[in-house]
């Protein structure tokens, strides 16, 4: 794994930024230094926002006693825990279904793929939390089977419904809210992804969605 | 017993200094969009920075007071008026005495006005803030018939109080001489953003040299501006290669797939994937929440050494401000 680039994004954050690709690997880099300093906390820390392949740290100018770079290259600088991350398997029941679903059979057509086939490559799959971002509780998991990839939608949808579970690219997520979207929507889930000011899902996750019928 | 909101206006808010802590499930900070103004107002009721006010988005807010207390209005967009047609002073205390009634009308400069109360207004805290943010559960828009209620003064507001203490509406004698804040200034200075060597060298040229205004399109999550020349390009890419999202913050400004720029500000995402030009500086975000549709300023580069030293030399200001009212009323 190469050195991280630290770079300040505001006068209240820096950002750490390994390899710009979309792996676990990385990612599990981004998220063990997130717990590090988590559990070490500097004067002044006030929190973290993980990413793909980057951790923003947030902090009170104000507060600091030290210089902020040097404390977070000393950090990467440390020897990062070899054990993997402890892990939480997320069960979630999808309902590929047409009527909640209404890219599902024009995602099928895109990919040329039966939309048996289609539900059996997602279904079948443990996919990672990258990250939460866009809106409350929004997960980015990944990565997708090559089969499945496909680009965003060129005119996105107003109204993605809250539990839309969809596709693009190399991800996957579920609309927390009722909100415009574009990536195709492929099944719904009846979870809700945020309520009570809680997330249902953390960075760092596994994923499996297990198909519902009827 | 509390404030009662007789007309809401078309977008109050309670704000705080926002929602940390949830950045990392995708919940956004929130909180008041000129910080600076919200600080001051507080200051000035004997509250604490960070306590709950009401940011007025625009003018027609109009509330009765149950019980006596202290406002402080800062900021712009909008005065308050007594029940008498008597405009009340910005940026000074404001004794309120019970039964009295407050409205808001358009005023010429500026566009957000802040009203403190003392105490601050209790709301429930969602996420450690009181800032309104729906989706996370913070329903804190003004609505018709709300009462507000007000957590106890500290005992600098009280003091406050009872020296102003009269049957009518009126505002202190005092006020800073300099609260340190140039609202008239067409100049936002920025710092170069983490995408800036990605764009050609004419669009990053054309960034300090193009006027840009805010369109009328632009709200609490985001500034989309709009170029009024001389040269008014549209900014491009050298680099094309692919942006993975990573974490966006409050004045930062990214570039929309057409060319055109973008500043993301207090209900903006937390993350995003578009690249990013430049950051708007701490110090100077006060002055850009302020900015109305149409209002020409343009971009000046400063150093991130220079961008910490102003944010923390306006915290200093805040802090001597505080100190000066607390050696007035406590000694």
């Amino acid at each position: 794994m190469s050195k991280p680039r630290i770079y300040r994004i505001s006068e209240r954050a820096v950002t750490i930024a390994w390899e710009p690709v979309i792996s676990r690997e990385v990612n599990e880099q981004v998220l063990k230094t997130d717990r590090l300093i988590q559990k070490q906390p500097f004067r002044g820390w006030i929190e973290n926002v993980p990413a793909y392949h980057t951790l923003t740290v947030y902090y009170d100018p104000v507060l600091l006693d030290v210089s902020i770079i040097d404390h977070l290259l000393e950090v990467v600088g440390k020897e990062m825990p070899k054990e993997a991350l402890e892990e939480r398997l997320v069960e979630i029941p999808v309902r590929y279904d047409p009527d909640k679903a209404p890219d599902l059979l024009e995602a099928a057509k895109i990919l040329d793929l039966g939309v048996e086939e289609l539900i059996e490559l997602h279904s079948k799959e443990i996919y990672h939390v990258f990250m939460l971002g866009f809106m409350p509780g929004f997960p980015y998991m990944g990565t997708l089977p090559t089969r499945l990839e496909l680009p965003r939608k060129l005119i996105p949808s107003m109204k993605m419904k809250a539990g839309t579970v969809a596709i693009a690219g190399k991800q996957t997520g579920i609309y927390p809210f009722d909100s415009p979207g574009g990536w195709y929507a492929i099944g719904w889930t009846p979870m809700q992804m945020f309520s009570n000011g809680r997330s249902f899902l953390e960075p760092g996750d596994k994923v499996k969605f297990i198909p519902q019928w009827g | 017993m509390g404030i009662r909101v007789i007309k809401p206006g078309p977008f109050t808010t309670v704000q705080d200094n926002g929602r940390y802590g949830s950045q990392r499930y995708g919940v956004p900070v929130s909180g008041s969009m000129d910080r600076y103004a919200a600080a001051v107002a507080n200051i000035f009721c004997g509250n604490s920075w960070d306590a709950a006010l009401l940011e007025i988005s625009f003018h027609g807010t109009k509330l009765f007071f149950d019980e006596d207390h202290l406002v402080t209005f800062t900021g712009g967009g909008a005065r308050a008026f007594t029940d008498d047609g008597e405009e009340l002073p910005i940026n000074r205390t404001i004794f309120i005495p019970q039964f009295s009634v407050i409205d808001t009308r358009y005023h010429p400069q500026g566009s957000r006005l802040y009203m403190a109360i003392d105490g601050g207004i209790d709301v429930p805290t969602v996420m450690n803030s009181r800032s309104a943010y729906g989706p996370a559960g913070a329903d804190y828009q003004l609505k018709d018939k709300d009462i507000m209620r007000t957590l106890p003064p500290s005992p600098w507001g009280l003091k406050i109080k009872e020296m102003l203490k009269c049957k009518k509406v009126h505002a202190a004698r005092w006020w800073p001489v300099d609260a340190g804040m140039n609202y008239y200034s067409d100049v936002i200075r920025v710092t170069r953003g983490p995408e800036w060597d990605r764009f050609d060298a004419s669009s990053q040229e054309a960034f300090f040299h193009d006027a840009f205004a805010i369109s009328r399109n632009s709200d609490r999550m985001g500034y989309r501006l709009e170029v009024q020349g001389p040269l008014s390009a549209t900014l491009l890419l050298k680099d094309h290669s692919e942006m993975i999202s990573t974490a966006v913050t409050k004045g930062t400004i990214q570039v929309m797939h057409e060319g055109s720029p973008m500043v993301l500000m207090s209900d903006a995402q937390t993350t995003g994937g578009y690249p990013r030009i430049a950051q708007v500086i701490a110090a100077d975000l006060p002055l850009l929440a302020q900015k109305k549709p149409g209002e020409a300023f343009v971009f000046e580069q400063v150093s991130a050494e220079k961008a910490e030293e102003l944010y923390l030399r306006q915290i200093k200001d805040l802090l001597r401000l505080e100190k000066n009212l607390k050696a007035k009323f406590l000694t």
